[in-house]
């Protein structure tokens, strides 16, 4: 049964139809929120609240778009007021000790890798992880949106209530800063290209410049 | 197209988010120029390494925190769901026990069926709602307790005579009859009483 047939029922009053179809989202959920705030508990409580308001709203939902789409609006609008109560700043800063003394930035720039791929991976996440957060809270949530949700530049628009050529600026800009952020990393840790690649990268900062 | 104007739209392009003339102009531009290509390549690993970053499971399975919340709201908000509160806490009376034994008594002796549905009762709803078997999953069964589950489909199913059947200015407390097949793990409305009135139908 789809998304939007069970919502039907439980327009219609049939709490297990509600019951399935919240069962069926709360993991993307608590993660799509978790990505947005930085932190699991608020996120798993942001999901409640999301799924309470949706059934509470659930009259409201005309079935003219995708179920996800209106359930993604409902738990953005949530997430931007809790922050905004909570006046959230980066969880991580750039220059804020990642471990021992180095900086996020002199991380970056080292290149060291684990001794394992598991842990490589692991740090990689946290760059990543990091450096989301470090995005201003419109360019988070557009990357979230399009690359975490899959979802398409549309879809965006309408969930943001924007249009679809401020969907594709405020990707682009995050994108952008997301490699800027990424890419010594990512260099650092091809070995053999490292030196050619940094050279072609000045390159093309020196062109686009 | 100019290799600044290229570097804009190279996000888009990776995520299918350009129109097709847009989308073809990229792709001719790419043939030629190594500069964007190696642009479009620190791009896909940027998308790359943003795949490390993986989804968490919740750490308590907030569905069922919201389902009883939801559960809380409509018994706290329903006088038909107080009354149910009423009747399954301090206020037991003994002539509803009584009531009670006295149906399923008549139940285990193979009664007919007795039907007598007053005015503004459709006897047509009444079949659907008696033929109606509300299933109860195991994971439904562990979280809340068969006992948690016949209240919880109780008071649904009392809603569902008071929106659907019950008469204007009827104020009177209901009762109702449930029982749970373990072999179906599902549970049947097998009667149900009003003041004036007791339907009651053998399984």
């Amino acid at each position: 049964m789809t998304d939007e047939d069970l919502m039907l029922h439980a327009q219609r009053g049939h709490l297990m139809a509600f019951e399935v179809l919240a069962r069926r989202h709360q993991v993307k959920l608590v993660n799509f929120l978790n990505k947005y705030s930085g932190d699991i508990a608020t996120a798993e409580d942001l999901c409640q609240q999301t799924l309470l308001k949706i059934y509470k709203v659930r009259d409201k939902f005309l079935g003219h778009g995708k179920f996800t789409s209106w359930m993604f609006a409902i738990a953005a609008n949530l997430a931007k007021d809790h922050l905004r109560k909570v006046k959230r700043k980066p969880t991580v800063s750039l220059d804020a000790p990642v471990g021992d003394d180095a900086t996020l930035i002199d991380f970056f720039e080292s290149g060291e890798k684990s001794s394992s791929q598991q842990l490589e991976d692991r740090e990689t996440a946290k760059m990543v992880r990091m450096a989301v957060d470090s995005l201003p809270d419109h360019h988070r949530m557009v990357i979230i949106l399009s690359h975490y949700e899959d979802l398409n530049y549309d879809e965006i628009a309408r969930i943001l209530k924007c249009s679809k050529g401020t969907v594709k600026s405020r990707v682009f800009r995050a994108k952008a800063r997301l490699k800027e952020l990424l890419t010594d990393y990512i260099l650092g840790k091809e070995t053999g290209e490292n030196n050619e690649m940094l050279k072609d990268k000045k390159d093309i900062d020196g062109l686009s410049g | 197209m100019k290799c600044s104007k290229i570097k804009k739209i190279l996000t888009a392009y990776l995520d299918d988010g350009l129109i097709v003339h847009e989308h073809k102009q990229v792709e001719n531009h790419l043939k030629y120029c190594s500069l964007c290509r190696i642009e479009l390549n620190a791009l896909s690993k940027t998308g790359d390494m943003l795949d490390t970053w993986g989804d968490v499971q919740p750490s308590r399975d907030i569905t069922s925190d919201v389902m009883a919340v939801i559960e809380m709201e409509q018994t706290e908000g329903s006088a038909l769901g107080r009354a149910w509160q009423r009747f399954t806490t301090q206020r037991m009376q003994l002539a509803r026990v009584a009531g009670i034994v006295l149906l399923f008594a008549a139940l285990l002796l193979g009664m007919k069926e007795t039907y007598r549905p007053s005015a503004g009762f459709g006897r047509a709803g009444m079949d659907q709602l008696f033929e109606s078997r509300v299933p109860v999953n195991d994971a439904q069964s562990d979280v809340m307790g068969s006992r948690d589950s016949l209240l919880y489909h109780g008071v649904k199913m009392v809603d569902s005579l008071r929106r659907n059947y019950r008469r204007p200015n009827d104020d009177s407390d209901y009762v109702i009859h449930l029982y749970y097949d373990h072999e179906t793990k599902t549970i049947q409305l097998i009667g149900y009483s009003s003041e004036g009135n007791q339907i009651v139908r053998p399984r």
